[in-house]
């Protein structure tokens, strides 16, 4: 049995039309399948269908065996398109590809490969988990005083919690 | 309260009956008029549904005020008019008010659309009770019945509670053999009287459940359906039936020929989506003979299944409310079923209800019959009323062929006060009609529809009207196929007639137009309604154009999760499905599965509850899907099939997101395209036979000789 996500077409149904007060009852013979997943495989339902050519380049597949496979939720045509050149990696033996298809996953891979997603390198100070006891501190104090010291701060738009804990 | 509502109601009567019979000049009529219809395009920017009764009032003044005008002002009568003016004029003023009442009925009936929710049932399902499912059928093929068997078979309630049975009026072995081999049961008898009224009223004698479900023989349940109607009848021990939409995942003939599917609301959209909903707040929602689940105890009372008419379903429904009965109706689709495939077929199928309605208005009239509310009274008497409209119909297609080709004054108002009045009380309907029901019925869409079938079902709504006893029981065919592209000309001979006869209209009033006419504000007037009729009759023309069904099997788009293996031995890859049908499927290719063309591989259909494999043949693999075709399936392997493809709770749910709001100027357009697209093939097809009779005598002539 894999770990895969549930699949539930009562729960979407309940969901979707806001049934809660449905309390659903299972009296049919359904038994999960057990699977032996082909190895280094990733799930097709991770690229999702509706989208003819995606705007990024695919990542890379994962190791199948670390994989938890999103079962895809069941989804009206709407969002499925009509076969699209799916952007993954073809087999092989599968050659019956146009000529600009082609091309433009060539395209796609080559820009895939110079493009650099963004990293944001954040200097921040170690997290601490905030109590509630500095609060409640700062919320005994008079208004008054805390206007008061806010006065008396060099950059009135800048309040130091460390001189309002004081 | 009543005494409460009848004071409101004579307080508000003085006001709309000032601004109803109030004479204006042209002038003042235009002002009138043109801040009625600003004051409408406020009132639709208002959201929740006081804004909707805000329209519908103002809707209603702006109706009743250009009818008052054209009865008390314009009727030709007195010197300068003969008979022939007053009976044309007389006709057109029939098929107004036929509208009128239709419009004031409809915004009754749908005043307060009812949302109802499923009730819920008892915690121990050893409370719930008994339920027999029918499932009659007559001569459909076995194929088309199968997945209603076996989805009846996997309806989630206690196993020792349910019994599914197939009605055989067929009286056939293989269904015998099928039932045997599935676990229902097959009842027959022994002669097919009174159809399908007749054979559930033989089953009701021979069961014993507490509540019996129906399901058209190609209707489909999903697991859940049940589960979601049967606690209304278990909480309410009044409700004598609680009935589902009638869902259709193939494309009728208008939406194959025009190629509307999905994409514009079909015909019977506006009935389930809101106008049962709007009875079920009157306590009117009744039978539709399939999909719905019925009390045993409520149809004893009445003697069974009506057997008096050929709709013997509304008719049933009509006598449970008379006893006191109540009704609910329970919009979410539960069940799906193929539409009729072809447009004679459908035709046909409308002909069936048209009399049967007529039938019961004669033998049942629902103003007179005892026991009834008010608000059921209306809402029965308008879904009878309706299939009236052939008459209406074409009168509102002829009438200005009686000024432009036989110089009769229908209207005694010059052109641009006969616009003042109607104008504002065309576009408030227009706005009102998208307001309430644009989610189901895009604007200008019902002339089509009632286009296509207005001279079809004239003859026997008034047959039946006058000896509701004449005609007989005619099955509907489904599971067909249109093997070719061809203008279907037989049933296309009442729109090229009234479309020739418009376009002659329309040649001659040009003509008089061009050579100076006395009034043409009139004239313009007429030419413009010509033309609006030539469009209308165009989309009729276009519908009877027959496009090619692509394939036997209906294939329906929907992404589930599956997995595709070579065989037993090799591991599995988990992929999506792109579509599904009853004979073969499409899935996303997964990484690292390779495959060709022939090859014998296995499918499998939401892992998560099955872990039946399908053997399936590869039919074509590349650009990132799979498709593959089902080699012969077992039971267990359909089963499977069955729950992935219309079994599930939520199979149909989502089926009109695709569908755009309505927004009455592109409706307009987009039915003036088919009707330019209706009448240019039409003439292609008129000219071809044309000649090509013209080519057959000339060929004759010379062979003698």
């Amino acid at each position: 049995m894999t770990d895969k996500k549930d699949f539930d077409d009562v729960s979407q149904l309940v969901d979707r039309l806001q049934l809660d007060g449905l309390k659903y009852r299972e009296f049919g013979d359904h038994r999960p399948a057990k699977l032996k997943l082909a190895g280094g495989t990733a799930p097709a339902s991770a690229a999702p269908a509706s989208i003819p050519v995606p705007a990024l380049p695919v990542p890379a597949a994962k190791p199948a065996v670390t994989v938890t496979p999103a079962t895809a939720p069941t989804e009206m045509p709407r969002t499925i398109a009509a076969p699209a050149p799916a952007p993954l990696p073809e087999p092989a033996r599968t050659v019956e590809q146009p000529l600009s298809f082609t091309f433009e996953r060539l395209r796609r891979q080559v820009i895939g490969s110079r493009v650099q997603a963004p990293v944001l390198q954040l200097q921040l100070a170690p997290r601490k988990a905030s109590g509630s006891e500095p609060q409640d501190s700062v919320m005994q104090k008079p208004v008054s005083s805390l206007f008061a010291q806010i006065g008396q701060d060099a950059s009135p738009a800048v309040i130091d919690p460390q001189r309002l804990k004081r | 309260m009543r005494l409460t509502i009848l004071l409101v109601l004579l307080l508000l009567s003085v006001p709309f009956y000032a601004l109803v019979t109030a004479p204006l000049t042209l002038g003042w009529q235009a002002v009138t008029g043109t801040l009625m219809v600003i004051s409408a395009f406020g009132l639709k920017r208002m959201r929740g549904h006081r804004g909707a009764l805000a329209m519908m009032a103002l809707s209603l003044i702006a109706s009743t005020r250009y009818l008052y005008w054209r009865i008390t002002e314009t009727l030709p009568i007195g010197p300068g008019f003969d008979a022939w003016d007053l009976f044309l004029s007389s006709g057109l003023l029939f098929a107004e008010l036929y509208a009128f009442t239709i419009l004031l009925f409809g915004f009754v009936q749908t005043a307060w659309p009812l949302g109802r929710k499923p009730a819920p049932l008892p915690e121990d399902p050893a409370l719930w009770p008994t339920v027999d499912v029918f499932i009659p059928s007559y001569n459909e093929p076995l194929s088309v019945v199968r997945p209603t068997v076996l989805a009846a078979l996997a309806l989630d309630w206690p196993r020792d509670k349910i019994k599914v049975y197939v009605l055989d009026d067929g009286r056939r072995d293989e269904f015998k053999a099928f039932c045997e081999e599935v676990g229902a049961t097959h009842l027959i008898r022994p002669d097919n009287k009174h159809a399908k009224a007749g054979n559930i009223n033989r089953a009701l004698k021979v069961t014993q459940g507490e509540y019996i479900a129906i399901f058209d023989c190609d209707h489909i349940p999903t697991r859940s359906f049940l589960q979601l109607t049967m606690g209304t009848m278990v909480t309410d021990p009044k409700v004598s039936l609680v009935q589902t939409p009638h869902h259709f995942f193939s494309p009728d003939p208008f939406e194959r020929n025009l190629r509307t599917f999905r994409k514009v609301p079909n015909e019977g959209e506006l009935f389930y989506g809101l106008i049962q909903d709007g009875n079920d707040f009157w306590d009117a929602s009744f039978f539709c003979g399939s999909c719905a689940v019925l009390r045993r105890t409520a149809l004893e009372e009445i003697g069974g299944i009506a057997t008096e008419t050929v709709t013997e379903d509304a008719h049933t429904s009509l006598r449970m409310h008379s006893r006191g009965w109540k009704s609910a109706y329970i919009n979410i689709p539960q069940a799906a079923g193929l539409a009729t495939e072809s447009l004679s077929a459908h035709v046909g199928q409308r002909i069936r209800w048209a009399r049967g309605m007529a039938q019961i208005f004669r033998v049942d009239n629902p103003f007179l019959k005892p026991g009834l509310k008010l608000g059921q009274r209306f809402c029965y008497a308008n879904a009878m009323m309706h299939f009236f409209y052939g008459l209406p119909r074409i009168i509102f297609l002829t009438s200005p062929l009686g000024y432009l080709l036989l110089g009769a004054e229908i209207i005694k108002a010059q052109g641009l006060m006969v616009l003042a009045y109607a104008a504002p009380h065309v576009i408030l309907a227009t706005m009102t009609n998208s307001r309430l029901q644009g989610a189901f019925r895009h604007s200008f869409w019902s002339e089509v529809y009632e286009t296509v079938l207005a001279t079809f079902i004239l003859g026997p709504t008034m047959l039946a009207f006058i000896n509701p006893k004449l005609g007989k029981f005619n099955v509907t065919a489904k599971g067909g196929v249109v093997d070719r592209d061809y203008f279907d000309k037989d049933i296309a001979k009442p729109y090229y007639y009234l479309f020739l006869l418009n376009a002659l209209g329309l040649v001659v009033g040009i003509i008089r137009l061009a050579g100076g006419e006395a009034h043409p504000d009139t004239l313009l007037l007429n030419l413009g309604w010509t033309i609006y009729n030539l469009v209308i009759i165009g989309g009729a023309l276009a519908v009877a154009s027959e496009k090619k069904q692509v394939r036997t099997a209906v294939r329906v788009r929907t992404r589930i999760p599956g997995a595709i293996r070579l065989g037993p031995e090799h591991p599995a890859h988990l992929t999506p499905t792109v579509d599904l049908s009853y004979t073969g499927a499409q899935l996303l290719l997964p990484e690292g599965f390779v495959t060709a063309v022939g090859d014998r591989v296995e499918i499998l259909l939401i892992p998560d509850r099955s872990d039946v494999w399908i053997p399936v043949t590869v039919r074509r693999s590349g650009h990132g899907v799979v498709a593959v075709q089902f080699e012969t399936l077992g039971i267990a392997e359909e089963n499977a099939l069955i729950y992935a493809l219309f079994g599930r709770a939520d199979a149909w749910i989502r089926w009109r997101e695709t569908q755009a709001p309505d927004r009455p100027l592109h409706a307009l357009a987009l039915v003036g395209r088919y009707g330019v697209i209706g009448a240019y093939e039409f003439w292609r097809w008129f000219t071809g036979d044309l000649l090509e009779r013209l080519h057959a005598r000339i060929t004759r002539r010379k062979v003698p000789g």
